[in-house]
C-alpha cells in the first residue's frame, strides 16, 4: 500500500503517527510507526534536535517528496532511516550520502535521501 | 607600415621574408614579437581598424551539426574579421590549460599533444608579460586572507585560477607596426590561395584580392597561416590548385576535429549559508577602466573543476564552473524553494547561529572541454563568398561527454555543498533541456590539430605543415584538445613559441 493510498484511509486505523511538541516547541520529538506488527521493530521515535525551528519548511518538503515517491510506505520510510540509531548517526549518514551519490531530486532540489525520509517522515507525522 | 590594399596597383606582388595571413591574437602577437628582427615582415589583414560589414560578411556560412541552439548566424556572429580579430571584443578569460590536457588519456580517444605543459609554460609567462597580468605560477596573495577561504575543499574538487585581462591587442600594437620600418600591415587584404609549388612541398606564393577588385601576389621564404580555426581550414580545403584535397590535407585531417566549448549557464543556481564567503570564487576586480559597461578590465576568480584524480577515475573530460554571485540567472526562490532552504538550514546547524538568513545565492556557468571527434569538421559549402572562396560548412558535433561531464560537475558541487553543510543547489533541467540550451563559447579549435604522426595531425609540434616546408599555422586551429580554459592565452602562448622557431628558420 502506498503513502497516497494509506492518506486516503483512516490515519488512526493505518498509521499511528504524532508530532510530540514538549515545552511548547523547545524540545521536539516526532514519533512515528506502523500497524504492520511484523514492522514494527523499526518504528520507533524519530527524535529530532531541539534547536531545530523549521519544523514546517521540513514537513513541507516531506509532502513534496511522498508526492514524488507514493510507493514508499511509512514502513519503507522507518526502515530505511532506522531512526534507533539516534540523529547524530542519521547526520554523519546524510553528510556521507552527499558524498556518494546517494541522493534524490525534489523539484530539481539534490537533497540526501535521507533527509528526503526525515522531511517525508515528519509530513506523515503531522 | 600601414597599407590598405585598396590602393594596390592591381597585379601587384608583395615580397618579405615571412608572410603572416591574418592579424588576430595569433597574427598580431607573431608580428610584433619578430619587430624586432631584420626581417620584413607583411602581414595580410581582411578588415581594416574599425568594423565594415561587407568584410565581416565574407564570414558566412552554413551549419550542418547536431547541436539545435546553433545555426548559421553562428559563423559570422562568432567572430570578428578586422584588424586585432577577436581581441576587439574577447571577455579577457586566461588560463593555461591543464597538465592534463595535453596528457594522451584512454578516456578521450584522439586526445594528446606532442609537447607538454612543461614545454610551454616559459611561452605562457610570455604570454602573462604580453598581456600585463602575474603568471601562473604562484596563486594570488590576497587568497591566503581568511576572507577568501577555499569553502569547496575537498577530494573529489579541484579549483582553476583565471584571470581577466581585458586587452585589444590590435589596438595595443597599431602605433608599433604604424612606426616599423620592417614590418608592413595590409588591410582590406584577404588571401584567397594559399599556392603550392608543383612538387606539393612548400607554398609558392598566396593569392590575394580585396573586395573592390584588387589582385595581389605575396612571395615569401616563410608563411604563417593565422586566420582562425575555421578560416585557416576553409583556405587550407579550398587551395586546390596543385593538390586536389588541398594544402596539408593528405591524411583528410584539414577541418576535421572542430572544437568549441560547450557551455551551460542555466543548470541551477547554488545556495550557501550567507554566514560563509564566497569572496574567493567571485571576480576581484583588480584595475577597471572606463570601458562600456563599466567592464572590469582587471582581475581574478577562481573556477571549480573536479581534481584530476577525480577526472581520471570518472572518465571525464576538462570542465570547470564559475560561481557568479548576485545573479539573477535562474530565478529566484519561489516558496517550495524558501521551505528546501529553511529545512536545510535546521539540517546543517544553521538555525543554531541565530535563526534562518536567506541563503547567498550563486548562479552556476559550465565549460566543458569539447572531445575531439573526427565527424565534426569545416568542410567547403557549394556556395562561394564574394571573392570566390567557397563559403564553410560547419558541422560542429556534440557527443555524449561533454554534457556528461557538466552534469558530473554539478552533482559533484551539489554534493560537496551538503556534505560541508555549505548549502544546497537546484539542478532543475534535464539533460535533453541541456542539449538545446547549449552555449558555446566562440572558441574554434582543432581544425588544423598538431601531432608528430603526419597521419594524426595537419601540423607537427613546431606548428609547420606536415609536407609543407614554409607554411606554419598559427592560432587555435592547431589544439589538439580544448581542455575547458578559454584559448586566447594558449593561443598567445603558441604563437609566442612559434615565434622563436620562426627567428631559428629566418636565419
Amino acid at each position: 500500500m502506498t503513502i497516497r493510498e494509506r492518506r486516503r484511509l483512516s490515519r488512526r486505523e493505518l498509521v499511528v503517527a504524532a508530532v510530540t511538541i514538549v515545552g511548547g516547541g523547545v524540545a521536539l520529538r516526532i514519533v512515528a510507526c506502523a500497524r504492520d506488527e511484523s514492522k514494527a521493530g523499526h518504528a520507533t521515535a524519530l527524535t529530532l534536535p531541539t534547536a531545530f525551528t523549521e519544523i514546517e519548511s521540513l514537513r513541507e518538503v516531506g509532502r513534496k517528496y511522498c508526492d514524488l515517491h507514493p510507493e514508499e510506505t511509512l514502513d519503507d520510510l522507518l526502515a530505511k532511516l532506522q531512526p534507533k540509531r539516534g540523529y547524530a548517526a542519521l547526520d554523519a549518514e546524510i553528510r556521507k550520502q552527499f558524498l556518494t551519490g546517494d541522493v534524490v531530486r525534489v523539484s530539481g532540489w539534490v537533497l540526501a535521501s535521507t533527509e528526503a525520509r526525515i522531511a517525508a517522515v515528519v509530513a506523515l507525522g503531522g | 607600415m600601414l597599407v590598405d590594399a585598396d590602393d594596390w596597383r592591381d597585379g601587384t606582388t608583395i615580397s618579405a621574408d615571412l608572410c603572416i595571413l591574418g592579424a588576430g591574437a595569433a597574427g598580431v602577437t607573431l608580428a610584433h614579437s619578430l619587430r624586432d628582427t631584420t626581417h620584413s615582415i607583411a602581414v595580410f589583414e581582411s578588415g581594416a581598424i574599425t568594423t565594415e560589414a561587407p568584410t565581416q560578411a565574407l564570414y558566412a556560412g552554413t551549419y550542418s551539426g547536431n547541436i539545435p541552439s546553433v545555426n548559421a548566424s553562428y559563423l559570422s556572429g562568432s567572430r570578428i574579421r578586422m584588424f586585432g580579430g577577436s581581441t576587439n571584443l574577447w571577455g579577457g578569460y586566461c588560463r593555461p590549460l591543464d597538465p592534463l590536457d595535453f596528457t594522451e588519456r584512454e578516456w578521450v580517444p584522439d586526445s594528446g599533444w606532442p609537447i607538454s605543459r612543461t614545454d610551454l609554460d616559459p611561452f605562457y609567462r610570455a604570454a602573462s608579460a604580453e598581456l600585463g597580468i602575474p603568471t601562473f605560477d604562484a596563486p594570488p596573495e590576497y587568497l591566503a586572507d581568511p576572507k577568501y577561504a577555499a569553502l569547496f575543499a575537498s577530494e573529489s574538487l579541484g579549483e582553476r585560477l583565471y584571470q581577466f585581462r581585458y586587452v585589444n591587442l590590435g589596438t595595443r600594437h597599431l602605433d608599433d607596426f604604424k612606426a616599423s620600418k620592417k614590418t608592413t600591415v595590409y588591410l582590406h587584404a584577404n588571401a584567397v590561395d594559399l599556392a603550392l609549388n608543383p612538387a606539393g612541398s612548400a607554398i609558392d606564393h598566396v593569392a590575394l584580392a580585396t573586395l573592390s577588385g584588387k589582385r595581389a601576389t605575396a612571395r615569401a621564404k616563410l608563411f604563417v597561416l593565422a586566420t582562425g580555426g575555421i578560416e585557416n581550414a576553409r583556405l587550407l580545403l579550398a587551395s586546390r590548385g596543385v593538390n586536389p584535397k588541398g594544402v596539408g590535407n593528405d591524411a583528410d585531417l584539414v577541418g576535421r576535429y572542430f572544437m568549441e566549448h560547450p557551455c551551460i549557464a542555466n543548470l541551477g543556481p547554488l545556495f550557501v549559508w550567507k554566514r560563509l564567503s564566497l569572496s574567493r570564487y567571485d571576480v576581484k576586480v583588480v584595475d577597471r577602466e572606463a570601458l562600456p559597461g563599466s567592464a572590469p578590465t582587471m582581475g581574478t576568480a577562481m573556477f571549480i573543476a573536479p581534481s584530476d584524480a577525480t577526472l581520471r577515475a570518472r572518465k571525464l573530460v576538462s570542465v570547470t564552473a564559475q560561481l557568479s554571485l548576485g545573479s539573477t540567472l535562474n530565478g529566484g526562490l519561489n516558496e517550495f524553494d524558501h521551505s528546501v532552504m529553511r529545512a536545510a538550514a535546521d539540517l546543517d546547524g544553521e538555525t543554531a547561529h541565530g535563526g534562518f538568513v536567506e541563503p547567498e545565492r550563486a548562479a552556476l556557468a559550465f565549460t566543458s572541454e569539447n572531445a575531439p571527434n573526427r565527424e565534426s569538421r569545416v568542410k567547403l559549402g557549394t556556395e562561394l563568398d564574394p571573392l570566390g572562396v567557397p563559403k564553410p560548412d560547419l558541422d560542429w558535433r556534440l557527443g555524449n561527454q561533454e554534457l556528461e561531464a557538466i552534469l558530473a560537475l554539478a552533482e559533484m558541487l551539489a554534493g560537496v555543498a551538503g556534505n560541508l553543510r555549505l548549502g544546497r543547489a537546484r539542478l532543475t533541467p534535464t539533460r535533453d533541456d541541456l542539449l538545446h540550451s547549449v552555449g558555446w563559447g566562440n572558441h574554434h579549435m582543432g581544425t588544423t590539430r598538431m601531432s608528430s604522426d603526419p597521419k594524426r595531425g595537419v601540423v607537427d609540434a613546431n606548428c609547420q605543415v606536415h609536407g609543407v616546408g614554409n607554411l606554419f599555422v598559427a592560432g587555435s586551429s592547431v589544439f589538439p584538445t580544448s581542455g575547458a580554459a578559454n584559448p586566447t592565452y594558449t593561443i598567445l602562448a603558441l604563437a609566442l613559441r612559434l615565434s622563436e622557431h620562426l627567428r631559428g628558420r629566418l636565419s
